[in-house]
C-alpha cells in the first residue's frame, strides 16, 4: 500500500519555494512551504513529515539551529539541507547536526529530485520487514501482526497506527499527529476515535492492557511508544 | 567584469585600511597560544641571559675589587718594609722618632731614651750612694726604742741642717716621720716640702722629692684636706706619667698605685697610661732580650711585635754586646706613619701579630673580600689583612652596574613584549581581514547563487512543461524577471563599489530636484519589494535649497539604506523616509523598527565587509559593502552619513548634503 510522502520545504526565497512546490507536487509529494526557522520547527514538531527540505539562511533561526533542535526533540525525519553556502565546514556542520544530505545552490532540479527519492527510500528501508517488541511481531511486508506466534486480528487503521508509533518510537505524539499519520490529512475524526483505537490496540498487544507497557500515555500531550 | 570588481574590492593592500569589529580583532586561540609561547620563551631566555650576565658582572666586579685589594696589599707591604728598614738604618742616630714611639739606647750601665720622659720606668737604674745610716742611729734609738719622738725630732732637726744633701735628705725623712708620730702634722708637711726641694737626692732607696710628695699626700688625706690632696696627688701623678724621675718598675708601680688610691682617672687618660705602660714594658722586655743577647742567645738585629698591657708594641733593634739601639712604637705610631697611605688607597689594614692579636684598633668588619699577607711572606712582624675601606661604596658601584644592566634588560624585555604585541596585532588584523574577505566572498557567492537557483529551477520547470496553468506560467516569468533585476543590481553594485575602491568612479553632479529623486527611488523600491509586506511613509519638505548631486550615486545610496531597512525589520512593516531642510543642509532620513545597532558597532558598520551582529544573529543576507558605498557616495557630495540607533528601538540613517553655495 503506497502513501503520498509528505515533504516540508523550509525556504525564505519566494521564487525558489515556488519552483520547489510545483516541481515536488508534480512528483507526487504532499508539499508544505514555510519561510522561516521558527515556523519550520513548529510544523516539524506538530505534524509528521517524511522529509524536510531545509534552507540554511533563514530569518529568525537558521537552518543549522532548526536541524539541531529537531534532532534534540527526537524528530527522526530525514533532513536535506539546501543552501547557497558552499564551504566544506558548513556542509560538515550540517551533517554533524543531524542532516541526512546536503545540496548546494544552484542545484540541478533533477539531482535534487533524485536525492529526495533516495532519502525517502532509505528512510523506508530503515524499517525492517519484521519489527519485534516483547512477544509481538509486526510484519510490514505481509501487513500482519503476531503475538506469541499467533496471528492477531487487526484492522488497517490499527495497523497504520502501530506502524506510525514504531516509526516515531520514543517520541511523544499528539492525537492530531496520530490522526495525520494513521488516517491521513483531510479526514475528519474526533480525538476520541484515536483514544478508542489505542485502547483496542492495547488489548491486542499489551501483556496487561490496564497497565500498558508499550503504548504509554503522555500527560497533556498524547501517547508514546516504547518498544 | 564582476570578477575584476571583486578582485579590486578584496585587494589586500586596501583591505588593511579596514577597521574591524572588536570581536574580529581577537586573534584565533592557536595564534594567541603560539604568540604567548614565543613570548614566554623569548622572555625566559632573556631572563636567563640577564641572570647569567648579572652573575658574570658580579664575578667580574668581585675580581676587580680583589685585584685592587691585592695591589693595595703589595703597596702597603712594600711601604711598611721600606719604612721599617729606613728606621732600622737610622736607629743609632734616631733622636726624634715621632709621637707614640721611643728610641732607646742601652749601654752596659745605662739606658738612654728619646724623647726623654716617655718611659714610665726603666729596666735598669744605676746604683747611687746614699748617706750612711750611722749618723741617724742616735735619733732612731730615741724614736724606736724609747718612743721619744720629741727627742728624736730635735736630733733629726739638727741633722737636717747638714750641708750634705744626702744627710739632709735622710734627716728630713726621719724628722717628718717623727713629727707625724708626734701628731705635729702641719710641721711634718713643712718638712716634706723642704725634703721635696732636694729633688732626686736618693734617700731610703727612693728619691727625696718623690718620697716627700707622696708622704705629703698621705698627710693631706689624714687632714682630710681633699681638694689640696687632689691637687698634690694630681701633680705627683702627672710627674710620674711624664717620667720626671728615673724609676725602676717596682718603684714606679708602688708610687703609681699609691697615687691612684687618691685619684680617679678618666677613661682617655687611662688609655694614655696603658700606652705609656706598654712602651715601658716593651723596653723592659727589650732589655731582658739584650741581656740574653749578651749571653750569646737571640738575634742581634730584628723586628718584633710584642703584646703587653693589651697593646701591641713594635720593636726594632740593632745590638752588640756593648750597645743596643732600638725603636719601640705603639699602634698609633703605625697609624700616624702609614695610615694616610692606607686611606689614600681606600683600604682598611688590620695587622695581626704572631698570637693573632689585632695590632690596630678598631678591628675592621669581616669581609668576604680581603687580601692576606702573612709574616712568613713578608719581612714584617705581622700578618696583614687588607679589606676595602668602603665596601658599601664598592657594592653601590656594583649595584649601579646591576641597575643599569637590569634597566637595559627590562627595556629589551618590554621591547620584546611590545614588539610581540604589535606583531600579534598585525597578524590579528591580517587574519581578520582575511576572515572578512572570506565572509565577503561567501556572502557574494550566496547573493549570486540564490537568484541563479530560482532561475534554473523555474526555467527547468518551464522547460519540462510541468507548468500548464497560464497564470502560474505568468507568475514564473515575473519571478524570472525579478531575479534577473536582482542579479543585475548586484552586479552593478559590485562594479560600482569596485570602481569606488579603485578611485575610478566618476560622479556627474547636476542640479536635481531632490524631492522628485527621493520620491522616484521610494516608489521604485516600494514596487520592487511589494511582497515584503513593508509600508513606506514618505514625508517631503519642499522648501529645499538648490542642490547639485550625482543622480545615480544618490539613488544608489538611498536604495541601499531602504534595502537595509527592509532586510533588518522583518515583521515590522513601517519604514519612514523624511526629506527635510536643516539650515543650509538637506537631510534624507530612513527610519526602521528593526533590532537596532549596538553603539560599539555604529562606527564599524560603515567599513567595507563589516556586518553587524544583527546580520549574524538573524541570518540577514547581504555583502557588507552597502553602507561603505553610501558613506563614500555621500562624502563625494561633501556630505556625511549618520546613524542613530539603540538596540530594540530601530535605527535612523541620515544622509546630510550641503546646500549649493
Amino acid at each position: 500500500m503506497k502513501t503520498m510522502a509528505r515533504i516540508l520545504v523550509v525556504e525564505d526565497e519566494a521564487n525558489i519555494a515556488l519552483a520547489l512546490e510545483d516541481d515536488l507536487k508534480k512528483e507526487g509529494y504532499d508539499v508544505e512551504i514555510v519561510g522561516d526557522g521558527d515556523r519550520a520547527c513548529g510544523r516539524a514538531l506538530e505534524a509528521a513529515f517524511d522529509l524536510i527540505l531545509l534552507d540554511v539562511m533563514l530569518p529568525h533561526k537558521d537552518g543549522f539551529d532548526v536541524c539541531r533542535d529537531l534532532r534534540r526533540a527526537r524528530v527522526r525525519t530525514p533532513i536535506l539541507m539546501l543552501t547557497a553556502k558552499t564551504q566544506e565546514a558548513e556542509k560538515i556542520l550540517g551533517l554533524e547536526l543531524g542532516a541526512d544530505d546536503y545540496v548546494t545552490k544552484p542545484y540541478s532540479p533533477r539531482e535534487l529530485r533524485a536525492r529526495i527519492k533516495a532519502l525517502l527510500r532509505r528512510a523506508a528501508d530503515e524499517l525492517p520487514e519484521v519489527f519485534r517488541f516483547g512477544d509481538v511481531e509486526v510484519d510490514f511486508a505481509r501487513y500482519e501482526v503476531r503475538r506469541g506466534g499467533r496471528l492477531l486480528e487487526i484492522t488497517p487503521t490499527e495497523f497504520k497506527l502501530l506502524a506510525a508509533f514504531i516509526r516515531q518510537r520514543g517520541r511523544a505524539l499528539t492525537r492530531d499527529q496520530l490522526l495525520d499519520l494513521a488516517w491521513g490529512q483531510g479526514v475528519f475524526v474526533t480525538d476520541r476515535v484515536v483514544d478508542n483505537q489505542i485502547a483496542n490496540l492495547r488489548k491486542k498487544i499489551e501483556p496487561k492492557p490496564s497497565k500498558p507497557r508499550y503504548l504509554l500515555n503522555v500527560r497533556g500531550v498524547g501517547y508514546r511508544f516504547d518498544g | 567584469m564582476t570578477i575584476v570588481a571583486l578582485a579590486v574590492i578584496i585587494e589586500p593592500r586596501k583591505s588593511r585600511e579596514v577597521r574591524m569589529h572588536h570581536s574580529k580583532l581577537r586573534p584565533p586561540r592557536n595564534v594567541l597560544v603560539l604568540f604567548m609561547a614565543v613570548s614566554a620563551v623569548s622572555v625566559s631566555v632573556l631572563v636567563w641571559l640577564s641572570w647569567r650576565l648579572l652573575e658574570q658582572d658580579r664575578a667580574l666586579e668581585n675580581q676587580r675589587i680583589q685585584e685592587r685589594l691585592e695591589r693595595a696589599a703589595d703597596l702597603i707591604v712594600t711601604s711598611l718594609d721600606l719604612g721599617l728598614s729606613e728606621i732600622e738604618n737610622r736607629l743609632s742616630v734616631l733622636s726624634d722618632p715621632g709621637d707614640h714611639a721611643l728610641s732607646v739606647a742601652f749601654g752596659p750601665r745605662e739606658v738612654e731614651t728619646h724623647p726623654a720622659g716617655r718611659l714610665l720606668y726603666y729596666p735598669f737604674i744605676p746604683q747611687v750612694r746614699e748617706s750612711s745610716v750611722t749618723v741617724f742611729e742616735a735619733g732612731e734609738t730615741l724614736e724606736f726604742r724609747q718612743q721619744d719622738y720629741v727627742g728624736a725630732i730635735a736630733a733629726f732637726r739638727a741633722l737636717a741642717l747638714s750641708k750634705d744633701p744626702l744627710i739632709r735628705a735622710g734627716a728630713l725623712v726621719r724628722l717628718g716621720r717623727n713629727l707625724r708620730k708626734n701628731n705635729q702634722i702641719h710641721e711634718a708637711l713643712a718638712v716634706y716640702e723642704e725634703l721635696a726641694g732636694l729633688g732626686s737626692t736618693p734617700v731610703g732607696g727612693d728619691l727625696a722629692e718623690l718620697l716627700a710628695r707622696q708622704a705629703r699626700c698621705a698627710l693631706l688625706k689624714e687632714l682630710n684636706q681633699l681638694s689640696e690632696l687632689q691637687r698634690a696627688a694630681g701633680s705627683l701623678d702627672a710627674d710620674l706619667q711624664q717620667g720626671r724621675w728615673q724609676l725602676d718598675r717596682v718603684s714606679y708601680q708602688f708610687h703609681s698605685q699609691e697615687v691612684q688610691r687618691w685619684l680617679t682617672f678618666e677613661p682617655d687618660t687611662l688609655a694614655e697610661r696603658q700606652a705609656a705602660l706598654a712602651l715601658s714594658a716593651a723596653v723592659e722586655s727589650l732589655w731582658e732580650q739584650w741581656q740574653e743577647l749578651r749571653r750569646g742567645e737571640g738575634n742581634a738585629r730584628g723586628r718584633r711585635s710584642l703584646w703587653v698591657h693589651g697593646q701591641s708594641i713594635l720593636l726594632l733593634w740593632d745590638s752588640s754586646p756593648e750597645k743596643l739601639v732600638a725603636l719601640a712604637a705603639g699602634p698609633r705610631y703605625l697609624e700616624s706613619q702609614w695610615g694616610h697611605t692606607w686611606r689614600n688607597l681606600g683600604v682598611t689594614v688590620s695587622l695581626l701579630d704572631s698570637d693573632s692579636h689585632n695590632v690596630l684598633q678598631p678591628f675592621p668588619p669581616t669581609s668576604p673580600q680581603q687580601a692576606l699577607r702573612t709574616s712568613s711572606d713578608t719581612r714584617l712582624p705581622w700578618t696583614l689583612r687588607i679589606t676595602s675601606a668602603d665596601l658599601a661604596a664598592d657594592l653601590a658601584q656594583l649595584s649601579g652596574h646591576r641597575r643599569l644592566l637590569l634597566a637595559g634588560l627590562a627595556m629589551m624585555g618590554v621591547m620584546v613584549l611590545v614588539g610581540g604585541y604589535f606583531t600579534m596585532r598585525a597578524v590579528s588584523r591580517e587574519l581578520a581581514v582575511s576572515r572578512l574577505q572570506s565572509d565577503f566572498v561567501s556572502a557574494v557567492s550566496h547573493e549570486f547563487r540564490t537568484p541563479l537557483t530560482s532561475m534554473r529551477h523555474l526555467t527547468d520547470s518551464l522547460d519540462r512543461g510541468i507548468v500548464s496553468d497560464e497564470d502560474r506560467r505568468r507568475q514564473y516569468y515575473a519571478a524570472l524577471a525579478h531575479d534577473t533585476t536582482r542579479l543585475h543590481r548586484l552586479v552593478e553594485s559590485l562594479l560600482n563599489f569596485g570602481r569606488i575602491e579603485a578611485g575610478a568612479f566618476e560622479y556627474r553632479f547636476e542640479p536635481v530636484d531632490l524631492a522628485v529623486l527621493v520620491g522616484d527611488v521610494v516608489a521604485e523600491f516600494r514596487k520592487e519589494f511589494a511582497s515584503s509586506g513593508h509600508r513606506f511613509e514618505l514625508r517631503t519638505d519642499h522648501n529645499l535649497p538648490p542642490l547639485r548631486v550625482d543622480r545615480e550615486a544618490l539613488s544608489r545610496a538611498l536604495w541601499n539604506l531602504l534595502d537595509n531597512a527592509v532586510k533588518y525589520s522583518p515583521g515590522r512593516p513601517a519604514i519612514w523616509v523624511d526629506l527635510a531642510r536643516e539650515g543650509k543642509r538637506v537631510a534624507i532620513r530612513v527610519r526602521d523598527q528593526g533590532p537596532g545597532i549596538p553603539v560599539e558597532e555604529q562606527k564599524e558598520i560603515f567599513n567595507k565587509f563589516v556586518r553587524g551582529s544583527a546580520a549574524r544573529a538573524s541570518s540577514v543576507k547581504g555583502t557588507g559593502v552597502g553602507l561603505a558605498m553610501v558613506r563614500h557616495m555621500v562624502r563625494a557630495h561633501g556630505g556625511e552619513v549618520r546613524v542613530e540607533s539603540r538596540p530594540g528601538e530601530g535605527s535612523t540613517f541620515t544622509i546630510l548634503l550641503p546646500g549649493k553655495g
